[in-house]
């Protein structure tokens, strides 16, 4: 496996570092395969509990690598940022995420999708779909919506910019001093815990949150991949790594 | 018996595949244990069968090395025909209970057993196609009987897996349940069969198959004889006895 995913083995614990810091944790193709094995890896084990989920440097992860998406936005999706979502949010075991810097895209749907998460005041999470001319994808707006009702409409709606301290006011995350400290020390007391108790809730809380899940994530895929196709994508991409204003045109 | 257990437990007949390090893949011998552990539940006047794999999947299908080197005149003249023959003409009813990867001809066997039920790890469908051949068991017909041409018609053609819950809501498996929790309620299930009239649990069963092969008309027709059939029986009159005198019926069969 390539550098752009560190694990750790914590015992039941197991931690996960997206290291791209020099590109913000921007999940390429090879993070994210990397990505899928290792939880896929870590579901499989027995002998391992809860996943820590945390980025290297200053950011969790800015989400989708611009420079390495494929021409059908609708394949990258089925094929990974949407195999992610699930194999995280349909695991029995507890995944924590440790949020802090900069979270954007397909990186807040990642940590959204596990089922404790921290963060710090000032976090900037980003949702930065609309600013290529895109729709949020791998889940946002579902688990967006669900967890924190119309309050996060805006930001389904139009994109946007908040903070840690008003994700938290939306009830998305929980800030603290130093997230990684906090979710691991959060994650031993589960591991070493009546973990099966925890793991059921989970589960139960799947059929109360994300019994749809699946379907709204082929339909989101579906959405994307037309989006995909547009002339302001194209134009939005171009003028991102051209570091320019775009000029959309609604076509 | 090694490929497949069988015990029973009260008169509940439980069938476990057992080539877990091969995901319960169908090969001659299963085929012959299958016939075996079934004949055993006859002989032992079962009222109702469970079916479940041990490990990671119910079944994968066909063990496809044993397959791939067998002359095509064996595996026509014989096969795994024997199995889906046994099947056919075992009149309790059969559950199957789905603990993981059903694919292929487990999704077949699933499908010939009379009553599914998932766990909610369970992924279902007939990735045949992925090697170049086609279901060969029931994967084109049982299947699409299901959950309608279109949708057979994307797991056939594409032998995509479906969940738990997308089989639970195209009506293909009864009920999900937590996986820890999939044999208890696969006996809970099997209890509350056994424990009514194992007769006219038998003629039900016909009756409900045969309304996949006949015209309704013809359907109708035989419904009405296996009626007349449970009146006259010794349960149908005890059955209806008991509820005139508002307690409970002893059953004899």
């Amino acid at each position: 496996m390539g550098s752009e995913i560190l694990v750790e083995d914590r015992g039941k614990v197991l931690l996960i570092t997206m290291n791209r810091p020099e590109k913000l944790n921007a999940m390429n193709k090879e993070l994210r395969e990397y990505l899928i094995k290792t939880i896929r890896d870590f579901n499989r084990n027995p002998e391992k509990r809860v996943a820590v989920i945390t980025g290297a440097g200053r950011a969790f992860s800015v989400g989708a690598d611009l420079s390495s998406m494929s021409q059908d936005l609708a394949e990258d999706l089925r094929n990974s940022f949407h195999v992610i979502i699930k194999e995280i949010r349909f695991s029995p075991k507890i995944f924590i995420s440790a949020v802090k810097g900069v979270a954007a895209g397909a990186g807040i749907s990642l940590a959204l999708a596990t089922d404790i998460r921290y963060t710090t005041k000032e976090t900037r999470f980003v949702t930065a779909f609309h600013n290529i001319a895109l729709a949020p994808d791998s889940g946002m707006t579902l688990m967006l919506l669900r967890m924190a009702g119309i309050k996060a409409e805006k930001y389904a709606l139009l994109g946007g910019e908040f903070t840690g301290e008003e994700a938290e006011k939306m009830g998305l995350f929980q800030v603290v001093e130093d997230p990684l400290a906090e979710a691991l020390r959060a994650a031993e007391k589960i591991a070493n815990g009546q973990f099966k108790s925890y793991s059921a809730s989970k589960r139960l809380i799947n059929r109360v949150m994300y019994y749809d899940l699946e379907d709204f994530l082929d339909y989101e895929a579906a959405m994307q991949g037309a989006l995909g196709k547009t002339y302001d994508f194209s134009e939005g991409v171009k003028a991102f790594l051209e570091k320019r204003q775009p000029q959309f045109k609604g076509e | 018996m090694n490929t497949v257990l069988y015990e029973k437990v009260g008169d509940i007949g439980i069938v476990k595949l057992n080539r877990p390090e091969k995901l319960n893949a169908i090969n001659m011998e299963m085929v012959e244990d299958f016939v075996k552990a079934f004949d055993q539940a006859e002989k032992d006047k079962v009222k109702a069968v469970i079916v479940t794999g041990i490990g990671r999947a119910f079944c994968a299908g066909a063990d496809v090395g044993e397959m791939l080197n067998m002359p095509i005149e064996e595996v026509a003249r014989k096969g795994h025909a024997p199995m889906w023959e046994r099947l056919r003409t075992f009149r309790k009813p059969v559950i199957a209970a789905l603990n993981g990867v059903t694919a292929g001809g487990g999704l077949e066997l699933a499908m010939a057993c009379d009553i599914i039920i998932a766990a909610e790890s369970a992924t279902l469908g007939q990735p045949e196609i992925n090697l170049g051949i086609i279901p060969g068991a029931g994967g084109t017909q049982r299947l699409t009987r299901t959950v309608g041409k279109y949708k057979g018609m994307e797991m056939v053609l594409t032998g995509k897996m479906i969940s738990a819950w997308e089989a639970y809501r195209r009506g293909l498996v009864v009920k999900v349940v937590p996986d820890e929790a999939l044999l208890d309620e696969a006996m809970r299930l099997a209890k509350d069969i056994a424990s009514r009239s194992g007769f006219a649990e038998e003629l039900a069963k016909e009756a409900v198959n045969r309304a996949l092969e006949t015209t309704l008309t013809q359907g109708l027709e035989f419904e009405r004889r296996q009626f007349y059939v449970t009146l006259a029986s010794v349960d149908g009159k005890e059955g209806m006895r008991a509820f005139v005198e508002k307690r409970k019926p002893n059953w004899t069969s």
